[in-house]
């Protein structure tokens, strides 16, 4: 009898989550993704030392980082870097992902982690994670970046930088350079803690009616005592339908 | 109330308590036949005892104020920021620099004074080329809106001009006039060493990293028990060592009690360090808690705070309460034990008798006595001398030690002939750049003194004399001047006592001169016998006789010789009486306590308000929003009549009135007008004449409109 109880709670929470969780379009996949060089550490460590080190669309909440909840539209065809790293850079890691066709697919990103309880510990503020349209995976991969989908699901680009101590300035423009939106984005400091692998959080509406496509992300770095410096970072945005999908 | 020394300090009092009373109750046992009745007695005796040092330790406890916590921070640091609290203690005068909104591209020179508002992040950082650039921004979004303002710049000759979206400041000494600040204020909410990152991490290599530093927390101790007043000690309590790395701040809000300031703020300065390329950092806070993460344990939070446990073994105030109460109440008892004994033989007629021999202890006969020979009072004659031996007498602490910034030496207090406290030191001790200045003195149990007026009274001589205050710190005693020659026939081997940087010391000496022909017969000169080293602190230090008195003052140490001069004490007591007749300090400087700003910026960071009544270059002051306020406090009420003021040369004509306020209160917001004026077109002096109000606060509200002005000579005429 409690066997059959069981059994009944278990199909029914299966049929419950299969209703309640967003459901992904009908060419989304789920993919599993290769990690590699993987590492957790007590003590801070080295981080790649790149400018933007996080992207995603949506808003992240405040409980723990849920790996089996990213996603992600996958634009072209061949080999994705998924690059994550934790803000005090004590965790870090790569997956590498494979698409075979050119169309876009919205896919669940998975991999397995040997360190996926302590992964729930940090708070989902606390990762970055971006994806590089690349075809080597590691931490100086180079190609047009790709936002992870997470958290709330609202038309809004995170950009987790790392310029340490300046003052950073965000901004959207389509793949000529026309700009969008109106205004330029003030970046603002995460506050306390170990601000080792990225310092500041930008947050850029994505425009209404946008079109998945490719975009620019333009960064204003200005430094204490220097001169503010621009660097324009090819994207892909997608549109805000494939990020409610 | 106490976490862990109540229940400690209740134990100790009731074991000692039971203690005596065990032994008196043996005592009583032995002596008399105790019937059932002074059994119960003693029991109840006993009881009474304990729950009366009970109550008391619980009382002492539960009104014991909290100490006045100081935290002092010393370190090099790449960068640091905090965020302004109070913006006119966070003004910061520039010049030689450009100035430029943050995310613009170009700038303009500047030179004034920048005056950070509430809220907005003040960020020092020594750039790749070994300058300081400056920035002020808010970092939270509600205030960052493009409309509110950041800072105030006040310029001379100009009106205030208010700077929204953040700025930055560089140096630029080729195209802009003047020369960029080295020492920066800080006042606010900060941590020092706030981002640790080795040389190859992240995009920006290293953000305020703390390279090395020590952190030092004082509390002073209570200055009252019960009603008795007590000398408070500045007491050092923790002294930690901050390897590099370290993060330092006053602890973030849910570590702080209820009652406390969660802002709590530093207040210091820093000073470029152009070797190092980074920061001296000097601050201080009166935060009670202080939150520390040690390079290799960033994620583990350390704390230091001052525990009832160390305050109760470390304030020499509490000891002595502790073994008071004890001794007194153990007096108490002895003294009550005589007239329970009285009581009971003659009331109930229980006659002291000697105990069966069975249970007697085995001595001989001969030495057995009745106990009533013994002597009585034995006892409590013990406990009252403890008492005593505790008691916090004001000692002469005569050595004091002279500290100017990073040199320091010795003095000796005493009283003169006049009744003024005097310290009498070594002219180079209190010398800097070719002038005397009033350094920072402590005696020997670490508390701290104000010096003023120093006086170097023989040109001749390496001798300098300051003014003491409190003046109830000081021994009565004088240099001893009338038994000098005496003394120093007496003792060929002195000793030189001094207060080092962490302890006192002593230096045994042999007398080799009586005097050295080229000071006239006035110094004399000793070797080391026995003892560290003479050094180049000892300077000013006392030689003493035998009975610790003073017989000279030292004014030259050769270390590589081990020897020291020193000038006979009658010399210097004939000066002081023959060239200082008059008490240092008068009127106003005398009268004034404490000073405060309330509205304006200082523009030179060397020269505080106090200047106003010191000197003629007085006190340099922007207006903010048109007015200049400053409070004075004094010592105690004083029937004030008349407040002058002269205004410099430039500023003549720009000033509007001079308002003044008074009350026989301390400062508050609201305090009552007594008068007011308006100077004559031209003239270089504000006289105010008004009424005689008793007050023990003032306060002067200047409209000025110009920037910047001087103001010196302030004269309070006074009734009383």
């Amino acid at each position: 009898m409690y066997y059959l109880a069981a059994v009944f709670v278990t199909v029914f929470a299966a049929c419950s989550h299969w209703v309640v969780a967003p459901a992904l379009s009908q060419d989304s996949i789920r993919v599993l993704g290769e990690v590699r060089a993987e590492r957790l550490n007590d003590r801070v460590v080295k981080v790649s030392g790149r400018l933007l080190v996080g992207l995603h669309v949506g808003r992240e909440g405040t409980g723990g980082f849920r790996r089996d909840e990213l996603r992600a539209v996958l634009s072209g065809k061949g080999s994705f870097c998924l690059q994550i790293s934790s803000r005090d850079g004590r965790y870090g890691g790569l997956v590498e992902f494979r698409q075979s066709g050119n169309a876009p697919v919205d896919a669940g990103l998975d991999f397995v982690s040997q360190f996926r309880d302590d992964l729930v510990r940090f708070s989902a503020r606390e990762v970055a994670t971006r994806i590089v349209h690349s075809a080597v995976c590691d931490e100086a991969a180079t190609g047009p970046i790709l936002p992870v989908l997470r958290g709330e699901r609202i038309p809004v680009l995170t950009a987790l930088v790392n310029p340490g101590d300046a003052t950073v300035f965000a901004r959207l423009a389509d793949q000529d350079g026309k700009l969008l939106g109106s205004s330029r984005v003030r970046c603002s400091r995460v506050p306390e803690g170990v601000r080792t692998a990225f310092s500041h959080s930008c947050e850029l509406p994505i425009p209404q009616g946008w079109k998945n496509g490719p975009a620019k992300l333009l960064l204003t770095v200005d430094e204490i005592g220097g001169t503010p410096r621009t660097e324009d970072i090819a994207i892909w945005l997608p549109s805000l339908s494939s990020g409610e999908r | 109330m106490s976490e862990l020394t109540t229940p400690i300090a209740i134990a100790s009092v009731l074991a000692i308590n039971l203690l005596l009373l065990a032994v008196w109750h043996a005592r009583w046992n032995w002596a008399v036949k105790c019937q059932s009745v002074c059994n119960s007695a003693i029991r109840k005796a006993a009881a009474a005892c304990a729950v009366t040092a009970l109550v008391l330790v619980a009382w002492f406890y539960a009104t014991l104020p909290d100490p006045l916590v100081r935290t002092s921070l010393r370190a090099n640091v790449e960068r640091f920021q905090f965020q302004v609290v109070a913006p006119v203690n966070a003004s910061q005068r520039v010049s030689g620099m450009r100035l430029r909104t943050i995310g613009e591209e170009k700038g303009r020179c500047v030179d004034g004074v920048i005056q950070p508002q509430a809220g907005a992040f003040v960020e020092f950082v020594r750039t790749t080329q070994g300058q300081t650039g400056i920035r002020v921004e808010f970092r939270d979004k509600r205030d960052d809106d493009g409309k509110t303002t950041v800072a105030v710049l006040l310029a001379a000759n100009k009106e205030p001009e208010r700077i929204v979206g953040g700025i930055d400041l560089s140096p630029d000494t080729g195209q802009c006039p003047g020369r960029p600040p080295d020492r920066f204020a800080i006042d606010g909410v900060a941590e020092f060493g706030h981002e640790f990152r080795a040389a190859d991490l992240g995009r920006d290599p290293a953000a305020g990293y703390l390279s090395e530093g020590w952190i030092s927390m004082f509390i002073t101790g209570i200055d009252r028990i019960l009603f008795w007043p007590l000398s408070p000690r500045l007491i050092q309590v923790e002294s930690v060592l901050l390897p590099a790395g370290s993060r330092v701040q006053a602890a973030p809000p849910k570590t702080v009690a209820k009652n406390e300031d969660s802002r709590a703020r530093w207040i210091g300065v820093a000073t470029a360090d152009m070797q190092q390329r980074s920061f001296v950092v000097d601050a201080s806070t009166n935060a009670r808690v202080i939150e520390i993460r040690l390079s290799g344990a960033e994620r583990e939070r350390s704390e230091l705070r001052v525990s009832d446990f160390t305050r109760a073994t470390q304030d020499g105030n509490i000891l002595w309460f502790y073994t008071s109460v004890v001794a007194i109440w153990g007096a108490a008892v002895a003294v009550l034990s005589d007239v329970a004994k009285k009581w009971l033989t003659t009331r109930l007629g229980l006659e002291p008798k000697e105990m069966p021999s069975s249970t007697m202890p085995r001595v001989s006969p001969s030495l057995r006595k009745p106990i009533r020979s013994r002597p009585r009072g034995t006892l409590k004659l013990l406990l009252l001398t403890f008492a005593l031996a505790g008691m916090p007498f004001d000692s002469s602490a005569a050595p004091v030690r002279l500290t100017a910034g990073e040199q320091f030496g010795q003095g000796w207090m005493f009283t003169d002939h006049a009744g003024v406290c005097r310290i009498v030191t070594a002219a180079h001790v209190v010398q800097r750049g070719g002038k005397l200045v009033a350094p920072v003195a402590a005696d020997g149990s670490g508390r701290e003194l104000v010096t003023t007026n120093p006086v170097q009274p023989d040109p001749n001589l390496d001798i300098a004399i300051l003014t003491a205050r409190p003046a109830g710190a000081c021994p009565v005693e004088g240099l001893g001047e009338a038994t000098a020659a005496q003394r120093i026939d007496q003792s060929p081997r002195p000793t030189l006592d001094f207060l080092g940087r962490t302890a006192r010391g002593s230096v045994h000496l042999v007398r080799r001169a009586r005097s050295v022909d080229a000071d006239g017969g006035r110094t004399l000169v000793f070797d080391r016998a026995e003892g560290p080293p003479i050094s180049q602190g000892m300077s000013g230090g006392a030689i003493l006789d035998g009975s610790g008195r003073p017989i000279a003052i030292i004014t030259h140490t050769d270390a590589e010789e081990n020897r020291a001069n020193g000038v006979r004490v009658d010399v210097i007591a004939t000066l002081i009486r023959t060239r200082l007749s008059q008490p240092a300090e008068t009127g106003a400087a005398q009268a004034v306590v404490g000073w405060s700003v309330l509205h304006g910026a200082s523009i030179d960071p060397d020269r505080s308000v106090d200047q106003i009544l010191k000197d003629d270059r007085g006190w340099t002051v922007a207006p903010l929003q048109g007015f200049v306020t400053i409070d004075a406090r004094f010592g105690n009420l004083r029937s004030l009549r008349s407040v002058s003021l002269r205004i410099n040369d430039e500023a003549r004509g720009r000033i509007r009135h001079l308002q003044i306020f008074g009350d026989a209160r301390p400062p508050r917001p609201d305090m009552p007008p007594i008068g007011s004026c308006v100077p004559a077109p031209g003239a270089a002096d504000l006289h105010c004449e008004f009424a005689a109000r008793p007050v023990q606060s003032l306060r002067l509200q200047m409209g000025i409109s110009a920037s910047p002005v001087t103001l010196s000579h302030l004269r309070l005429g006074f009734a009383d």
